[in-house]
């Protein structure tokens, strides 16, 4: 492990610094590039650190096996890329179902299928929200450097203990795969699981305001069964429309009405902003740089960067609507984002989108005109 | 101020390694850097480029659009790259790269600085190391690290079994006039 203070490394490997320092002790993985570097720390780390690494067939037993550890108490974690994300949605779903927390790393490369392997990409930003099926809420979170993909590593173990879900952080292959300044701080803030009190345990059901049930793990001593199917809250089957309504309405509930709590996003010069440029990841680099060549121009320019991109920050976006001329979506995709600004939006202002793909990002130059043409 | 370096060739000649140990020697000398790679999905030989941006202050970008240093070790490299490079940029190249050129090929506006790369890596043991033979170069040649400073994160960074071998291609690139 790294030292505290200031080192030059690689997005992967500050990420898996940060989840072992968030108290990861299990990590399952198959290897895909541009997430190979966290597999390789994890490897060589995890073990000094008391965890266990393993090196799964594929990406559908990484997924599995961490669900898995995580029933057995510890703080578990895979990473992949596109193909290896798409394996794995159904064992996503089954650890929403089976409110499972854990953490999934996405450094989202570009396709689909193969694609451009080795090139970063934005594009399974709607994959984290509805690529398993059925309906359920999910956290994702977006770092936009290599201090950003430590900090959120450990902030999305805390996320999943807390809300007790899997949570999803949607690097890209650009902030993974570039070594810059990480400073390694004496000691982070972790949040421990929150584990049953009594001699009784309710797994999937709690009168608690928070919504999220104690969860117990295998071996202690608790009745439990952990199934994908609709249950009761003690974890009993049962398919009535009754139970499958109170299971997703609560799983879906504990996350959405944390908005607030759990949503976060950097404001740049807003106050007196007209022409205001959204992004997050490596996008928002270049985005960042676009509007400071816009206020050297003249131009009102200003940039709301999203860490946390689901749930969705309707409610800032929406504020913003009121106040400015236009809004400028930055990303590494064909537009996915704008479409939920749009939305959200709904004709107040202007909605403007740039959107790259080919394994490059959005060239300052490129954001700035569309800055000067929407001002 | 903000510079940019590019070390670019063909996978397999320590392109990123090259990128990596520059960084890093940046990063000791107190600048704040951005490394970046560029690769293709071949083990061995697609093309190949590192970047190094680096700067006095916080560095907000991750691409860079002009170089003030090109570091060049293959054909298909120079030809793809040059164009990247700043009026009076330093490009330092393996002189076997460039023996292969057409006069017509290369700019006349930039200092353009022939290294024998390839051949004095082979005479020392390993072709591997003519990566280092241009960093020596351009020890020499520009004025961003001394020759103290990159043998110094050799000896920090590198295994013991090579340092030896890469301390003398750095000097070796040195003393080349």
């Amino acid at each position: 492990m790294l030292n505290p203070g200031r080192h030059l490394v690689l997005g992967n490997v500050a990420c898996a610094e940060g989840a072992i320092r968030a108290g990861c002790r299990f990590f399952a993985g198959y290897p895909i590039t541009p997430a190979n570097e966290i597999s390789h720390y994890m490897a060589a780390e995890l073990p000094k650190a008391g965890g266990f690494f393993l090196q799964m067939e594929d990406e559908i037993a990484s997924i599995a096996a961490i669900i898995g550890a995580s029933w057995a108490g510890a703080k578990a974690m895979t990473a992949t890329s596109g193909p290896g994300y798409s394996l794995m949605q159904e064992n996503i779903g089954y650890a929403h179902m089976t409110e499972t927390p854990c953490v999934v790393v996405n450094v989202q490369r570009s396709g689909p299928s193969t694609g451009q392997a080795t090139l970063p990409s934005q594009q399974d930003i709607y994959q984290a929200k509805y690529g398993s099926h059925g309906d359920y809420e999910v956290i994702a979170l977006s770092p936009w450097s290599v201090q950003e993909m430590f900090e959120l590593t450990v902030r999305a173990f805390n996320l999943a203990e807390r809300f007790r879900t899997p949570v999803m952080l949607m690097a890209d292959g650009m902030i993974g795969h570039i070594k810059e300044k990480l400073v390694v701080p004496e000691k982070v803030d972790t949040v421990g699981r929150r584990r049953p009190t009594g001699s009784e345990c309710v797994p999937f059901g709690t009168d608690d305001p928070s919504m999220v049930p104690e969860m117990p793990r295998f071996g202690e001593g608790f009745r439990l069964l952990v199934t994908g199917s609709t249950h009761r809250p003690s974890g009993v089957r049962d398919y009535t429309p009754k139970y499958h309504q109170m299971k997703v309405n609560r799983i879906r509930e504990k996350i959405l009405k944390a908005e607030n709590e759990i949503s976060d996003t950097v404001k740049v010069d807003l106050e007196d902003a007209e022409v205001v440029v959204i992004s997050f990841g490596a996008s928002a680099r270049p985005s960042y740089g676009a509007v400071k060549e816009a206020r050297s121009q003249g131009i009102k320019a200003g940039l709301l960067r999203l860490k946390t991109i689901w749930p969705f920050p309707e409610g800032k976006i929406s504020d913003l609507a009121d106040d400015v001329d236009a809004l400028i979506v930055v990303e590494m995709n064909v537009g996915k984002m704008v479409q939920e600004v749009r939305r959200v939006v709904c004709g107040r202002a202007n909605v403007f989108s740039v959107s790259k793909i080919g394994g490059v990002l959005p060239s300052v130059y490129e954001i700035n005109q569309v800055i000067r043409r929407a001002a | 101020m903000e510079k940019g370096i590019v070390v670019a060739g063909t996978g397999g000649q320590g392109i990123v390694a090259a990128g990596e140990f520059l960084a890093e020697a940046l990063f000791r000398a107190g600048y704040e850097v951005i490394n970046s790679r560029s690769y293709g999905s071949e083990a061995r030989g697609g093309s190949c480029r590192s970047e190094v941006l680096f700067s006095d202050s916080d560095i907000y970008d991750l691409q860079l659009d002009e170089a003030d240093i090109l570091v060049i070790l293959s054909i298909p490299a120079f030809r793809r790259y040059q164009n990247r490079a700043k009026k009076d940029a330093l490009i330092l190249v393996d002189a076997v790269v460039l023996e292969k050129l057409g006069e017509s090929e290369v700019r006349t506006d930039v200092k353009l600085v022939p290294v024998k790369a390839r051949e004095t890596a082979i005479g020392l043991g390993n072709p591997i190391v003519a990566n280092m033979v241009l960093l020596g170069a351009l020890a020499r040649h520009s004025d961003i690290l001394s020759l103290e400073d990159m043998q110094g994160v050799v000896r920090e960074m590198m295994r013991v079994s090579m340092q030896e071998i890469n301390i003398n291609a750095l000097e070796s690139g040195y003393s080349q006039a």
